[in-house]
């Protein structure tokens, strides 16, 4: 029921507010995403312990053996996690401006929400595909109605790009599910493994690749990823902080939940060429990041070569890999809406996002300055933040899969701090420009989503455990398709 | 005679008057033969029995398309429309095509096998008018009442179409 | 049977009923008509009837292929907005009179049972279309497309007619039974070959209605010169009919002869699909984009005829109907934006006259968006459901080839059916608050949400289909 609940709940408010359009918007999608919130923590306690039931199964089309199946493990608990936790802080970022009480505005971000939700517990592959594929409709809206210049033809682009990705992907899907054995054909993820487990290395590796370039293109891997950069700089702040944050994880989750498990076969044949082709994305990413001088772009290069990172660490297939990869996914969602937000509040106050026009906004705001301060050390790996965690398991299984591949890509956390510091330096210290000359000070509702975006960097650092412990049962599980 | 003669005849005059359509130079004498060519295979039809196909064949085809055809010649200047003759490369590329087709339909006519007759339900007078008749009202009843369908959609149609409306130009 | 003859008789009440009513009450009327003949139909439900001695059968099949014609014909007669307003349609039951007669067409089509039959359905189908699509009489567009399809529907005919007649020389039989019996019992050996040139030239001319590359020349003229509605009619109703017949002919009746149909069928929907999907990228009129895509959506419904599947006739059926929604949603809308834009601008038709539609007429815009969604395949929609199915039946008969290339369309697709989307809601333009009836307002809304619902939980239809 409660699983219900966190779907349905989000998609009903938005809903609510694209149709009604109340005035005080504001209130009510904020009141919405922290139940939404409470609701989803109170579920995954309690489903850890037992107490609350973890699936959720009814028909959906009995004739093709679909089901409206929704469950909760410790996978993509991290994930709902994810999602319920970022949500009121984009929400919350909104706070301020024009857009705060922008009904339709909030209903898209809810409505977003929704799908991202539904297909993080879909417990049927179809039922994931309807939802990886119904998100992008919100997003789209979102980028064309309230994005920047040049909007209509790079939204276009992306939503192209990924639905013909998607594309494969249901092909693989039907290629799999039509051959179930047994009379009536299922896409349940238990029973497509077993049916994966039996095709041969050929279908494995096709398959493989099917898969997989849908789940390229959302995440992005290099060389798919000429949509990401312009995408994000394109979109409204909170576009960017829900593509970035929580859409990307649609696709490793994606590679973690459906392609690691499936065919083993197929990594085995492709495996070395696609991580290869992650860290190349990684490097590539960093290099370009260093030289760029828009912020946001900036952030978006950064956010690419992260996941190349994570996408690499997953494809190893080792225990780390996978915890590591899951890790960095809510890690990873924390530094990125962090960083984006701040991002945005300097655009507002500057109305640029230029680094070499602004300067010195350390003496106007101390507090923006530790929370930038804070969340880029998180997004550069330091020891004591969450970053750390995950990064460094994702290049320990990197270094035990292949040493040379380890080390250039441990060469890319030096690339991180260059180019992550230099962004710091350049905005935050020296001397004031005459865009940053006039910099207020934040604002309540600024200081109340940085500050705890801040300590949640800090606590996964210290306490990972809580949630490397839950997610571990259910690795566990995986690795036994994996061999 | 034998049929068979009354079959040579007919067939050489079909042929004879069809190429005649072909190559006469006054347009109307090409209607007219071909009113004739039309006559010769009426009575083709009623050398293999379909006489209702032969009424038919008269009244409709060339009773009255060629009418239509006669007058729409009619309406045409003829001393204006004498078309040159087309080039050499014309000539030859039509003359390949159409031998291949004569080829083709050689070659199928030589190998085709024709299915014999079943001897147990094979009427010789299937084609005479009261057989038709018989079919057409007992068990074609229902398509045979459906085609009023289609000629009151054609009635309607044209009459809706040709209707003078307000401000129409008078021809 | 009884929707035949009820609808013959209505459609002679309605041009009595010209002499008396007014428009709008003909319109309803009409509807009216329409519903009665729709409850006669449903009244059959899980009765099996052979009609006049095997002319005509009514199963369950017919009676779903019945009710889809009858609820496009509904909606293209709810949406004429009683043909009132344009000083072109003077007389508004000679139109709707026409409509009931091509259903009755569209309905022998769907229920034959004898190959005559489906040829005198096809004719007063086509007839009909070649009359309405020449109505408007004054617009040049309208009687150049009237002459293309009339000259070139008749010529298929003739097709059809040769395909019917050497079918009947080999197989003894026109009836479907005496047919599938006549062909069981023969040999191979001894089955003549003019058997198989009769197959095709069958096909050819039903191939030709539901316009198949290559016989899909005529498509794009005809359907943009016509006046809309009547577009809306022939995209939707001839169509659906035209799949019916050749579901009859190729799946039922020669599915035994597979191996010498399946290779012209299958190149004939791998053409469809690439040209009628890139011709219409390229497409500056919404109009003749919906004309292209119509033909792209022949090539998918030919491809889950080609796999002829035990499931075909009911994925056909749940494609006809998604198709059909989205379809009469798209050109009313646009026929209402043309209509608007008429005195405005020079091309009312195209892309660029639909621009800035949703900041005035939300509902319209939303629908829009919906139906071409829709069309698109995007899950939420009743068209992505359709095209699961049609790759479902592909995958199952391991034809994997026509799906990549089915893919790759699709995500063609996507490009000239946003277009659309872009226009109305993101480019900037001028349009007022387009006045709409409130029969066309329902015929909009139950249209659109009935493709949410069933994009949402196909069941509802499937599990009758």
């Amino acid at each position: 029921m409660y699983l219900l609940f966190i779907l349905l709940f989000p998609l009903l408010l938005g809903s609510f507010l694209l149709i009604a359009k109340p005035a005080k918007a504001f209130g009510l999608a904020l009141g919405g995403s922290i139940i939404e919130l409470i609701i989803s923590c109170i579920l995954l306690c309690d489903a850890n312990t037992g107490k609350l039931p973890t699936e959720f199964i009814s028909n959906w089309i009995p004739e093709a053996g679909l089901k409206f199946a929704l469950f909760v493990d410790g996978i993509n608990g991290i994930l709902i996690l994810l999602t319920a936790l970022l949500v009121p802080f984009i929400i919350g970022s909104t706070a301020g401006s024009e857009k705060a009480n922008d009904a339709k505005y909030q209903g898209l971000i809810l409505t977003m929400q929704a799908a991202l939700m539904g297909a993080f517990l879909a417990k049927d592959a179809f039922l994931f595909y309807f939802f990886f594929e119904a998100s992008l409709l919100p997003i789209y809206f979102i980028i064309n109605l309230y994005g920047s210049e040049n909007r209509t033809k790079i939204s276009f682009k992306f939503f192209v790009y990924t639905l013909f990705g998607s594309l494969f992907l249901l092909i693989g899907l039907i290629y799999v599910y039509l051959r179930t054995p047994g009379n009536t054909p299922s896409a349940d993820f238990e029973t497509l493994y077993q049916t994966a487990s039996v095709l041969s290395t050929k279908e494995q590796s096709l398959l493989f690749l099917a898969f997989f370039i849908a789940f390229a293109i959302k995440m992005p891997m290099f060389p798919f990823h000429t949509w990401q950069p312009d995408t994000y700089t394109v979109a409204p702040s909170q576009g960017t902080m829900l593509l970035s944050g929580i859409m990307l994880k649609m696709g490793t989750y994606g590679v973690i939940r459906m392609i690691v498990p499936m065919f083993p076969a197929g990594i085995a044949n492709w495996g070395n060429w696609v991580i290869i082709l992650s860290v190349i994305g990684v490097l590539y990413g960093s290099i370009i990041a260093i030289q760029q001088k828009d912020m946001k772009r900036l952030l978006a290069y950064s956010s690419f070569a992260h996941v190349g990172l994570m996408s690499a660490g997953m494809l190893t297939l080792s225990n780390e890999g996978i915890q590591g990869a899951l890790y960095q996914m809510l890690s990873h969602g924390i530094n990125i809406v962090g960083l984006f937000f701040i991002v945005e509040v300097i655009e507002r106050r500057t109305q640029s996002r230029d680094l070499d026009q602004l300067g010195g906004i350390t003496s106007a705001s101390k507090v923006l300055s530790i929370g930038f301060i804070i969340l880029s050390l998180g997004s550069v790996a330091l020891p004591l933040t969450n970053g750390f965690v995950g990064e460094f398991l994702l290049l320990k299984s990197v270094f035990d899969y292949q040493l040379t591949i380890g080390i250039i890509a441990g060469i890319t956390i030096i690339l991180g701090a260059v180019y992550t510091l230099r962004m710091i330096q350049k905005s935050m210290f020296g001397n004031a420009s005459k865009f940053s000359i006039n910099f207020e000070d934040l604002t309540i509702s600024e200081k109340l989503v940085i500050i705890p975006l801040c300590i949640l960097v800090v606590l996964g650092g210290i306490f990972p455990t809580v949630v490397l412990n839950y997610s571990q049962p259910a690795v566990d599980l995986l690795s036994k398709w994996i061999k | 005679m034998e049929v068979s003669n009354y079959w040579y005849f007919l067939s050489g005059l079909t042929l004879l008057s069809a190429l005649m359509v072909v190559l006469s130079k006054n347009p109307i004498h090409s209607v007219l033969y071909l009113v004739f060519t039309f006559f010769c295979i009426s009575g083709h039809y009623v050398l293999l029995n379909a006489q209702f196909l032969m009424a038919v064949n008269i009244i409709v085809y060339a009773g009255a398309i060629m009418v239509l055809f006669l007058f729409v010649i009619m309406m045409f200047d003829l001393k204006k429309n004498i078309p040159d003759s087309k080039t050499n490369l014309t000539k030859l590329a039509g003359t390949v095509v159409a031998g291949s087709v004569l080829v083709i339909l050689v070659a199928a006519f030589r190998t085709i096998q024709y299915p014999t007759p079943d001897e147990s339900t094979f009427n010789p007078n299937n084609g005479m008018v009261e057989n038709l008749g018989k079919v057409l009202y007992s068990e074609y009843l229902l398509p045979f009442e459906l085609v009023t369908v289609l000629f009151f959609v054609a009635m309607v149609g044209s009459v809706m179409l040709g209707k003078r409306e307000v401000g129409d130009r008078n021809f | 049977m009884t929707p035949v003859i009820a609808l013959s008789l209505f459609g002679i009440i309605n041009l009595f009923l010209g002499f008396t009513f007014k428009r709008q009450s003909l319109q309803v009327v009409t509807l009216l008509f329409i519903i009665c003949s729709m409850a006669l139909t449903a009244m059959d439900w899980n009765h099996e009837y052979l009609w006049f001695g095997d002319m005509m059968k009514t199963n369950n099949l017919s009676i779903n292929f019945s009710l889809i014609i009858q609820l496009a014909g509904l909606l293209v007669v709810a949406f004429s907005n009683g043909f009132g307003k344009d000083e072109v349609y003077t007389q508004p039951a000679e139109y709707y009179a026409i409509l009931l007669f091509s259903l009755v067409g569209a309905l022998l089509m769907v229920s034959f049972q004898n190959l005559i039959m489906l040829f005198v359905g096809l004719e007063i189908l086509s007839v009909a279309m070649y009359v309405l699509t020449g109505s408007d009489k004054r617009n040049l567009r309208s009687n150049e497309a009237a002459l293309k399809y009339f000259l070139m529907g008749s010529f298929a005919t003739g097709f059809l007619l040769f395909g019917i007649a050497l079918v009947y020389g080999s197989t003894r039989s026109l009836y479907i039974s005496g047919i599938l019996y006549n062909l069981s019992h023969t040999a191979p050996e001894s089955l003549p070959s003019f058997l198989y040139a009769g197959i095709i030239l069958m096909g050819i001319g039903l191939l030709f209605k539901i316009s198949a590359a290559p016989f899909h020349f005529w498509t794009p003229d005809v359907y943009e010169g016509a006046p809309t509605i009547f577009t809306m009619f022939m995209s939707t109703v001839v169509k659906t009919a035209g799949f019916a017949a050749i579901y009859h002919i190729l799946d039922v009746t020669f599915g035994g002869f597979q191996k010498n149909w399946i290779i012209t069928v299958y190149f004939i929907t791998i053409i469809t699909l690439i040209l009628g999907n890139i011709s219409a990228a390229y497409q500056q009129s919404a109009k003749r984009m919906l004309a292209f895509s119509s033909i792209s959506h022949a090539g998918y419904m030919l491809l889950t005829v080609c796999a002829n599947q035990p499931s075909t006739s009911s994925n056909i059926l749940y494609y006809s109907l998604a198709y059909t929604l989205a379809t009469a949603v798209s050109f009313a809308v646009l026929m209402v934006v043309a209509e608007y834009q008429t005195g405005r601008t020079e091309k009312p038709e195209n892309f660029d006259a639909l621009n800035g539609l949703a900041k005035n007429n939300p509902s319209l815009a939303f629908a829009f968006t919906v139906a071409l969604l829709s069309l698109a395949g995007i899950p939420l929609t009743a068209g992505f459901w359709g095209k699961f199915f049609v790759f479902t039946d592909m995958f199952n008969k391991n034809l994997t080839y026509p799906i990549i290339i089915a893919v790759l369309m699709s995500a063609v697709g996507i490009y000239y059916y946003f277009k659309g989307i872009i226009s109305v809601y993101f480019n900037s333009g001028e349009i007022e608050k387009i006045e709409t009836s409130f029969l066309f307002k329902i015929a909009l809304w139950s249209a659109c949400i009935g493709t949410l619902v069933l994009g949402i939980y196909p069941t509802l239809l499937k599990s009758i289909f």
